[in-house]
């Protein structure tokens, strides 16, 4: 979508327009939905979070000084609700109260085709043992937004507030230990 | 790279994937040439940005209907004001009139029958008052006395049993050997 066009359908939403506030979540809701899904696993938390994230961001959008930085800024508002969710999630199975996510493939129930789930998780297994099961948290992070979900190099740096050149020297060392340890890049 | 014929090396292939710009003009421009080091670079730019396609193919995201829950968070505002609750749940509203006026009965009710009491017995003669007066005093004489003779059949006083002033305070004092 144009930059332009994006910014201006922003500044309308932070004006109080419910027509632009529901033009962004139709441009960004498959995007912050893989991106919370892909990290977290599960198709109903990544439901509640998605939505979780577009409410955060629609009450305070008018905070939001520069209406071009709309799609890093509620992209890091979503990766914090991933941090909280693992947060909680600690926390609860300090408690011996959580269930062990990792092992469970929740299905939405809405969903016609379970199989493209499965597929799905299959994916994120794939993408954790050949790709990022080598990383640092970081270099974790900056891989996942770049060939994941498919952020610019400008955009990644905006969402995690570093350089530029921050982010290419993790993506540089991310590539060459996915090599080095024979991922799927050779 | 100096030298245009030579290849990239692995790491200027990872460079050249994340960024061509940072590549030096003569390592770009080999890479422009060489059909060699263009196919590695361009295997590992599909590889990579192929992860971000399959991810998207993979998953159909749901629509969510986002706005419906603010609609619902105003309307659930509009609930917090206690007086507009009342209003929107009648049986309540109804309860608390009810309550409100049958305290308010209850109150005029008491109030009214202090006021006929006071009304109904008057004022004393002056007589009367003295009598009682009387009667009285003599009442508070008579408990006096039972205060300072009270059960006096049953006390003798004999020097004997009087324990001595010394032996007394010796009996609740400690003495300096003794501690708690």
């Amino acid at each position: 979508m144009n930059v332009n066009i994006t910014t201006l359908i922003v500044k309308k939403a932070q004006a109080g327009e419910k027509k632009a506030m529901e033009q962004i979540i139709t441009n960004y809701n498959d995007q912050i939905f893989r991106l919370v899904f892909y990290r977290i696993n599960s198709w109903t938390d990544a439901q509640d979070l998605t939505q979780e994230a577009f409410i955060k961001a629609f009450k305070n959008i008018k905070k939001l000084k520069e209406a071009e930085k709309f799609k890093p800024w509620v992209y890091s508002i979503a990766l914090n609700l991933v941090k909280d969710f693992y947060r909680k999630k600690k926390f609860l199975s300090f408690l011996g109260q959580a269930n062990d996510l990792e092992n469970i493939i929740e299905y939405d129930p809405y969903s016609e085709n379970k199989s493209d789930l499965i597929k799905a998780k299959e994916f994120e297994e794939e993408i954790k043992n050949k790709y990022i099961k080598f990383l640092s948290k970081n270099e974790k992070q900056i891989f996942m937004l770049k060939y994941i979900d498919d952020l610019t190099i400008h955009e990644i740096s905006q969402t995690l507030n570093k350089s530029e050149s921050t982010v290419k020297t993790h993506l540089y060392r991310s590539i060459k230990k996915i090599k080095r340890h024979g991922g799927q890049i050779k | 790279m100096k030298n245009n014929d030579a290849h990239l090396t692995e790491d200027q292939i990872i460079v050249s994937v994340i960024d061509k710009n940072d590549l030096d003009t003569s390592t770009y421009q080999h890479l422009q040439d060489c059909s060699l080091c263009k196919k590695q670079n361009l295997e590992l730019e599909l590889r990579l940005n192929g992860l971000s396609k399959k991810a998207e193919n993979l998953i159909k995201p749901p629509q969510l209907n986002i706005m419906s829950v603010f609609s619902e968070k105003k309307k659930c505002n509009t609930y917090k004001k206690p007086f507009i609750r009342l209003l929107l749940r009648p049986a309540l509203s109804f309860a608390v009139i009810v309550l409100c006026a049958l305290s308010i009965f209850y109150l005029l009710g008491s109030r009214q029958s202090i006021m006929q009491d006071s009304l109904t017995t008057g004022p004393l003669s002056t007589e009367t008052l003295l009598t009682e007066i009387d009667s009285d005093l003599k009442f508070a004489e008579t408990m006096d006395n039972l205060e300072d003779y009270a059960l006096s059949g049953f006390i003798t006083s004999s020097d004997d049993q009087n324990y001595n002033l010394d032996e007394f305070i010796e009996f609740v004092t400690l003495t300096s050997n003794e501690t708690i």
